[in-house]
């Protein structure tokens, strides 16, 4: 009984060998690249897709806290960026499909390892590597977290925004406001008045400082976009080689994990606006106009305070807070562009 | 004096077990639905014992493919038989514990290999189907199916080789097959069984993992014999 245990050990162990692959970078032409960034006991998977003759790494930082790198990866980014750029789809630590047993939560070692990543990515496809931070959402607050440490910037050559939420507090007020604004606007022209009266009615009766306060301003957010017309309806993002390709199962077990965790609590007490003046990279900032989740006054505060002065802002007239799913083509071709250009 | 205060003494001693020894064999009384207990002959009653089984499957989901290997072996089972009318009907419920070594590998996510024990009770029915439920626990251990690196707080990349995590694991089954002994003799079954496998602490969670299979368990004597507990019970309308 013994030995038959032990056999079977080693074929599993050598099955196992079996299913890794050496060195996985491509380094000319078309890459499809997979693998992990290890930290601690975290296995954070990574997938480097396009034109590495390029040299251009545009490095997503995926919004959650608990959310999925290649939730992005569609046709269009496909046919828009990857055909010229490198897309690289990273899965942050309690997020999507990275798997370990537990481990440190705090903002700061989500910040090692984007600074990790970036270090990974030089040494593998060359130092000559130009490496552009996407940020959306709470991909938005760890973008400028990272840039204003040390000399991080330096790693990276430009940094893009997408609704994202650099700062907390300043995100929830504005938010609350924004949903007020709206929400009478839409009363007095007699749209979804039962849905508006009860978003109203509750933003005038509460604040909006405090987690429990954080978290309905944020429900609110997400249910006030689908009442407007004017944005575009995304296409269905029901992709069956999509859902077969990952472990969908790990992204469930880790968006309870990250809310169980409340990963996102110390930021409150990280507010970035008063360290951006550090920030001296071209930055393209990328809102929708319905974006109530992290409203559009978000993108006028980086522009204020950024220490750089190459910084240009689009903001899409039907998008809320995912531009790159409501109005995909111009989102893209807008970021290939300025890629092109930075 | 001494030797007959002794001879009393074994003699007290055979007189208490004996009925035990004999429970270690084979219970030969029967309980009735009515409350009758009745005394059968094991040799006219029993015409199936359960046996010691190799068992292999097939097992995975839409998005990773595995197998199975291991043994089972009864440690009781109880033969009921009901009288209707004119007609006698027999089932046996069966126990059995089984020690399996299960794999199965993921595309870009990890390979696992799990060693688990698992309780399994069978409802046997005497034409060959049968279906089953099952407990397990277990352990996992991964490896992850990419090359992975770490680096070092002074900036040293290094790779990782065999590199994945430990999970306890706890697993529910359950299925339904078909024993090709009851029918013709033959020392074999198919079986089709569902799995949810749960791995912990999966970053402080869990992590569902279900499986379908489809299994070949096969009786030889290779793997020693069974000797398991019977029961036998008899239900009268």
């Amino acid at each position: 009984m013994k030995k038959f245990v032990k056999y079977l050990l080693v074929i599993g162990i050598a099955l196992a060998s079996w299913g890794c692959e050496k060195d996985p970078f491509t380094l000319s032409g078309m890459a499809e690249d997979h693998f992990f960034l290890k930290s601690g006991n975290q296995h954070m998977p990574i997938t480097v897709a396009g034109n590495v003759d390029s040299k251009k790494f545009i490095v997503i930082i995926h919004g959650g806290p608990g959310g999925n790198g290649l939730d992005y990866r569609d046709a269009y980014i496909k046919d828009l960026v990857e055909k010229e750029f490198v897309v690289v789809y990273w899965d942050q630590r309690f997020a999507g499909n990275t798997q370990g047993n537990g481990g440190n939560v705090d903002v700061t070692e989500f910040r090692k390892d984007i600074k990790n990543l970036v270090l990974l990515l030089g040494d593998k496809y060359g130092s000559a590597s130009e490496i552009y931070l996407l940020g959306h959402s709470w991909g938005g607050f760890l973008a400028p977290y990272f840039l204003v440490d040390g000399d991080n910037q330096k790693m990276v050559k430009g940094w893009i925004q997408v609704g994202g939420a650099h700062n907390y507090n300043l995100n929830d007020s504005l938010t609350r406001e924004m949903l007020i604004n709206y929400g009478e606007a839409e009363l007095a022209a007699g749209n979804n008045a039962t849905d508006w009266n009860e978003i109203v009615d509750w933003c005038k009766e509460n604040g909006f400082q405090g987690s429990e306060n954080s978290s309905k301003l944020n429900q609110f957010a997400h249910s006030a976009e689908g009442l407007f017309e004017d944005i575009t309806v995304p296409e269905s993002s029901l992709d069956f080689k999509k859902i077969l390709a990952d472990a969908r199962l790990s992204k469930w077990s880790n968006g309870i994990t990250s809310g169980k965790k409340s990963i996102d609590a110390p930021t409150f007490q990280n507010p970035n606006s008063d360290q951006l003046f550090k920030v001296k990279l071209p930055t393209l900032l990328l809102w929708g106009k319905y974006d109530f989740v992290c409203p559009p006054e978000l993108a006028e505060d980086i522009e204020k305070y950024i220490g750089g002065s190459d910084v240009e802002k689009i903001i899409y007239s039907t998008s809320g807070h995912s531009p790159m799913m409501n109005e995909p083509d111009k989102f893209w071709s807008d970021i290939v562009e300025w890629v092109r250009t930075h | 004096m001494i030797n007959s205060i002794l001879r009393i003494k074994v003699l007290l001693v055979i007189l208490l077990f004996q009925n035990q020894i004999h429970a270690q064999e084979f219970s030969s009384s029967a309980t009735s639905e009515a409350g009758f207990t009745e005394d059968y002959s094991f040799e006219n009653s029993s015409i199936y014992i359960p046996k010691n089984g190799l068992r292999v499957e097939l097992l995975g989901s839409l998005v990773f493919p595995g197998f199975k290997i291991g043994v089972e072996k009864p440690f009781s089972y109880t033969q009921i038989e009901k009288y209707r009318r004119n007609k006698i009907k027999r089932l046996y419920k069966e126990r059995y514990l089984s020690y399996s070594m299960g794999m199965y590998y993921q595309n870009n996510y990890h390979t696992n290999i799990f060693p688990q024990a698992e309780l399994i009770a069978r409802r046997q029915k005497s034409k060959g189907f049968y279906y089953e439920r099952s407990l397990g626990l277990g352990f996992s251990r991964t490896f992850v199916n990419s090359p992975t690196f770490s680096i070092s707080d002074d900036g040293k990349i290094e790779e990782q080789s065999l590199s994945g995590n430990w999970y306890g694991l706890a697993s529910i089954g359950g299925g339904i097959g078909y024993n090709a002994y009851l029918k013709n003799q033959r020392p074999y079954s198919i079986y089709l069984k569902l799995h949810l496998m749960v791995m912990y602490p999966y970053n402080t969670f869990i992590t569902p993992r279900p499986t379908i299979g489809i299994g070949y368990n096969y009786n030889f004597s290779g793997l020693g014999e069974a000797n398991p507990r019977l029961k036998y019970k008899v239900k009268r309308r």
